[in-house]
């Protein structure tokens, strides 16, 4: 069959006019001041501030001591709720420190923006919350959005006396909110002027920039966790915890009390996650960490690392050829809808692993990177790949290069629309009439898999110059020492990790930095809205200007040439477990990044396959064991710290008595799989993957205690798909029934929600929920390809199917209510069970098959 | 010393530090406390007519209870305890504007007084300390 395929490229801005960045205060990683606040809101869609809490404190001992405690309130609140509140104040002294006020103050919400949060960001305090993006919108008093592509949120208006027109106070800063993620939001406040222009000196006095720290980011960044209020609470043991407490939208003791104390716990957290991070040496403060890489990235600059575009001269070119070679981890189901016995393995910390065997360690601490011709050495060095010669770590080093194919029946990674509907990248029997740049260690695939070299046009390599003058050492979380000039930091974390197991909280962060510091920074692209900006494109070698909406700005690491090899590489150590695996007589029922599942046995033995498709082999455990002892040649690490093979036997092969099991797998499509172990008449889910189910708002809660990663109910659901697969007896878990529900948050302007920008559900960083509408349920006055409902947040699962929705793509929409049976008027959802139904029937879009190539039109 | 308003506290101090540096310090006694140094030069006291053995004993005139309130008490303070002083005031949340409101003047009157006698209490220890050890010696 002919596709057309799709490329990624670089691009680089052209005419780009400056932009006034915002300045941080940097003389101080933790400024002398904090301001704490956590907002309680209606629990109507609109979540409308109603009050919240404030605690002012100052810095000493390293810790935060609260000096000032407060209630702020809703300026429209209702005057008997006012005077609760003014009630609860005069009633209760403030908790602060001895010399502080104890008086709880009572203020207006403009009150509180001018005299509180004016204050703070005047006296360089951190402004703080848990998840920050959330309650700076509750007080704020109108938005926009931002240049940046984010919310910028208004706090103060005014109204112009003769004309009676309201807008924004521009003597007051604006606070901008672009979310990162789901779980990160970059924050700063614009540099307004405080006054008018002097009459005399004509100067004018800017508002300091504020210092936003979201506890929630920096736990993310320190952790590599998500936290909630109360699980960091309990995972970090504060004096103050999240009170058992369902909020209610109204004013009341209770409910006031439970607001204080989550203030009174947002400070502990703080304290707490300070002292953590201060353990770490890196130049940067905690308002600057918004993922683990930026821990990461910050270690690389204070080993004193030059960034990788200082090193290559005008290399947009190249960058487009690197660009063009880059795909992410190869994922495929090669077994659909058959349960076979499998031995999960997976290859040890994968990327650190391919960056030291292609030793890019040389290639980031260098002098100067060059990428000169290499067309003739790499074409000789190709004709003589073998797997054996894979094996040799040695030659690792010689992969580090790029080279353009005709491709011709070989096998090579292919982003196209295998579906009809979505793009996707799969690794296929390719052949294309033009051609195409591919990374070094994705040609050596496949040769490895096809037994023949592709044809090579050209091919550059990437060869490290020297190196850089300047390279430091510090201390990792102030306990590891690392010294740039002699160690590989992605060897040397690996490593350490390895020797610091006795010290449980070095060996999870260590774990967390070899990961973050080892591929997302050399290929971070941060997509900023732009107005039909004009941009130049490199494509491989071609380039043309054009122009776009969204700006890829490259992130201060971005290294394409060492990134897109990573991955390959990862691509790499894949075909040659499937070499060997193929040589074996065996197969494998997925792979996914760095691991697979090969089918196997105690014995080896033959396995009927459906439909009178020729049976397949399961490998016996001795010989998957050959094949793991096979890649022990590859261990780049000190053997004393990591003996052994770098492809391991996955722990979940064994039993909670160290006892070998079998483990039984049955995958849908690539990432849709489950492992489960077998009795006679029932199994047990080991492993299920939440991949096009994780998303959805989950139908129960978890049980009590409950340990894994993945949820109960992505548990429960493959359970009862596989028991009917295999004919067991099963039983319909009762949240089967509910309506499927995603949850959104509304943390960018984005283009639907333009229409309805001021409405009553669309206050930035509000909550919604969002029904997934079956196929024939759309009620009969709207068209369901412009129809996505969403309604209000709600936790109560009993309560969705009374949800009042409207339709995001008509600024006119009525209120459309759910119903089990179809009406016409009424939307009906689908329910879990319908949702499960089509999982268990997902097609896999990507083929490999040599009967069945992709020819490239 | 109780500080019934450290916001403003706070933002003085930012303000400070703004025009001061971080690490300031006065150059006669090594004195570093942000809140109370006045920045001066010798020049300028010296252009002020302050002779130059004075330059390390200055004193200042210190309204009580603010000028504003009570422009005839006064007590002779040198001028960082002058400026420490006024600090004081201010964290005290006395008002260096007129007040008409007579209950209102005489709390800030009151707050004005509290702030001197701690800082004479303070004082008066120490003082009784040096008379003891001196005794003792």
């Amino acid at each position: 069959m002919s596709h057309d395929i799709y490329v990624r490229a670089h691009t680089i801005q052209l005419e780009q006019a400056s932009r006034k960045r915002p300045a941080f205060i940097a003389d101080q990683k933790c400024p002398d001041y904090a301001l704490v606040f956590d907002c309680e809101s209606l629990v109507t869609p609109d979540q409308t501030l109603t009050f919240g809490f404030w605690r002012f404190g100052q810095r000493r001992n390293g810790r935060y001591v609260p000096l000032e405690e407060g209630i702020l309130h809703d300026d429209g609140l209702r005057a008997n709720e006012i005077n609760l509140l003014h009630e609860y104040a005069r009633k209760y002294k403030a908790e602060t420190a001895g010399d502080g006020c104890s008086r709880i103050r009572v203020y207006s919400r403009s009150k509180f923006v001018t005299e509180v949060l004016g204050f703070a960001i005047q006296a360089g305090a951190f402004i703080v919350c848990f998840n920050s993006g959330f309650d700076l919108s509750r007080i704020a008093v109108d938005w926009e959005t931002a240049e940046n592509g984010g919310w910028s949120l208004i706090f103060s208006k005014w109204r112009n006396p003769r004309t009676g027109e309201v807008k924004p106070n521009k003597y007051f800063p604006r606070i901008v909110v672009k979310a990162l993620n789901s779980k990160t939001s970059i924050i700063h406040s614009t540099r307004a002027p405080m006054s008018e222009r002097g009459r005399k000196t004509k100067k004018v006095k800017l508002w300091p920039s504020g210092r936003f720290l979201d506890v929630r980011s920096v736990l993310w960044g320190l952790r590599n966790k998500s936290y909630s209020l109360r699980t960091a609470a309990e995972e970090f043991k504060t004096q103050h915890r999240k009170l058992d407490h369902k909020p209610t939208g109204k004013v009341t003791i209770p409910e006031i009390r439970y607001a204080r104390e989550d203030v009174a716990c947002t400070v502990d957290l703080l304290n707490a996650v300070i002292h953590e991070f201060e353990l770490h040496p890196i130049p940067i403060g905690p308002d600057r960490v918004f993922s683990p890489a930026s821990v990461a990235k910050a270690y690389l600059e204070q080993l004193n690392i030059g960034y990788p575009s200082k090193k290559v001269a005008h290399a947009y070119v190249q960058y487009g050829i690197f660009m063009q070679s880059y795909y992410g981890g190869r994922a495929e189901c090669r077994i659909r809808n058959w349960e076979v016995p499998v031995l999960l393995v997976d290859f040890m910390s994968q990327y650190p692993t391919v960056n030291e065997l292609l030793n890019n360690w040389s290639v980031l601490t260098a002098r100067r990177v060059t990428f000169p011709d290499a067309t003739a050495e790499v074409r000789h060095f190709l004709s003589q790949i073998t797997l054996e010669r894979c094996f040799d770590p040695e030659v690792w080093a010689q992969f580090r290069f790029f080279a353009l194919v005709e491709p011709d029946d070989d096998i090579f990674p292919v982003r196209t629309v295998y579906n009809g509907a979505t793009q996707n990248i799969g690794v296929n029997y390719l052949t294309s009439r033009g051609p195409l740049w591919f990374a070094g260690p994705d040609i050596i695939a496949s040769i490895l898999l096809t037994g023949k070299v592709p044809r090579i046009r050209k091919a550059i390599r990437v060869v490290p110059e020297g190196t850089q003058t300047g390279l430091g050492s510090t201390n990792l979380r102030g306990m590891v020492a690392i010294d740039a000039r002699k160690h590989s930091f992605f060897k040397h974390v690996i490593e350490q990790r390895a020797a610091n197991e006795s010290e449980p909280a070095l060996h999870y962060w260590l774990k967390i930095l070899a990961n973050s510091g080892s591929y997302g920074l050399f290929v971070e692209l941060n997509p900023n809205e732009s107005d039909n900006a004009k941009v130049k494109v490199f494509a491989g070698e071609e380039s043309f200007e054009t122009t776009s909406d969204v700006i890829e700005q490259p992130g201060k690491w971005f290294a394409p040439h060492i990134g897109s090899l990573i991955t390959a590489g990862g691509r790499l150590l894949l075909a040659m477990l499937e070499r060997c695996i193929r040589d074996a007589g065996g197969i494998y029922l997925f792979c996914d990044t760095d691991s697979a599942a090969i089918v196997s046995t105690e014995h080896r033995r033959r396995i009927e396959m459906p439909d009178g498709a020729e049976p397949i082999t399961a490998l016996s455990r001795h010989e998957v064991e050959e094949i793991v002892q096979r890649f022990e040649s590859l261990n780049p690490y000190n053997r004393d710290l990591i003996p052994g093979s770098i492809l391991k036997i996955h722990k979940l092969n064994w039993d909670e008595n160290k006892r070998p099991r079998q483990l039984y797998g049955y995958g849908i499509a690539a990432k849709r799989y489950a492992l489960y172990t077998k009795t006679d008449n029932d199994i047990e889910i080991v492993e299920p993957k939440a991949h096009g189910l994780g998303y959805f708002y989950p139908p129960k809660d978890s049980a009590e205690g409950w340990k894994h990663e993945t949820p109960e109910w992505i548990f429960e659901a493959w359970d009862w798909i596989i028991s009917g697969v295999l004919g067991l007896k099963r039983k319909q878990p009762p949240w089967f029934v509910r309506p499927v529900m995603m949850k959104l948050t509304l943390s960018t302007p984005h283009h639907a929600f333009r229409n309805i920008a001021k409405g009553p559900l669309t206050r930035p960083n509000n909550f919604m929920m969002m029904p997934q509408i079956s196929r024939f349920g759309y009620p009969q006055d709207v068209d369901p390809n412009k129809c996505t409902f969403i309604t209000s947040f709600s936790s109560d699962r009993d309560q969705w199917m009374n949800s009042k929705c409207i339709n995001i793509h008509d600024p006119q929409s009525r209120i459309y209510e759910l119903a089990n049976e179809y009406d016409g008027r009424k939307a009906v959802p689908k329910s879990f069970f319908m949702l499960l139904e089509s999982y268990q029937n997902h097609p896999e879009a990507r083929p490999l098959a040599k009967n069945d190539p992709l020819v490239l039109a | 010393m109780k500080d019934q308003d450290p916001r403003r506290t706070a933002r003085r101090n930012a303000r400070r530090k703004n025009r001061f540096g971080s690490n300031n310090f006065c150059l006669f006694c090594g004195y570093s406390c942000l809140e109370s140094l006045t920045q001066v030069s010798r020049r300028w006291l010296a252009a002020n007519g302050v002779a130059a053995e004075l330059l390390n004993r200055l004193l200042e005139d210190h309204h009580a209870h603010g000028e504003a309130h009570d422009p005839d008490l006064l007590v002779t303070l040198c001028l960082n305890c002058h400026r420490e002083i006024t600090e004081g005031l201010l964290r005290e949340g006395v008002s260096m504007y007129p007040e008409t409101n007579v209950h209102k003047l005489v709390a800030l009157k009151l707050r004005a007084s509290a702030v001197l006698l701690e800082s004479l209490a303070s004082s008066y220890r120490d003082s009784a300390t040096l008379l003891e050890e001196s005794d003792e010696s």
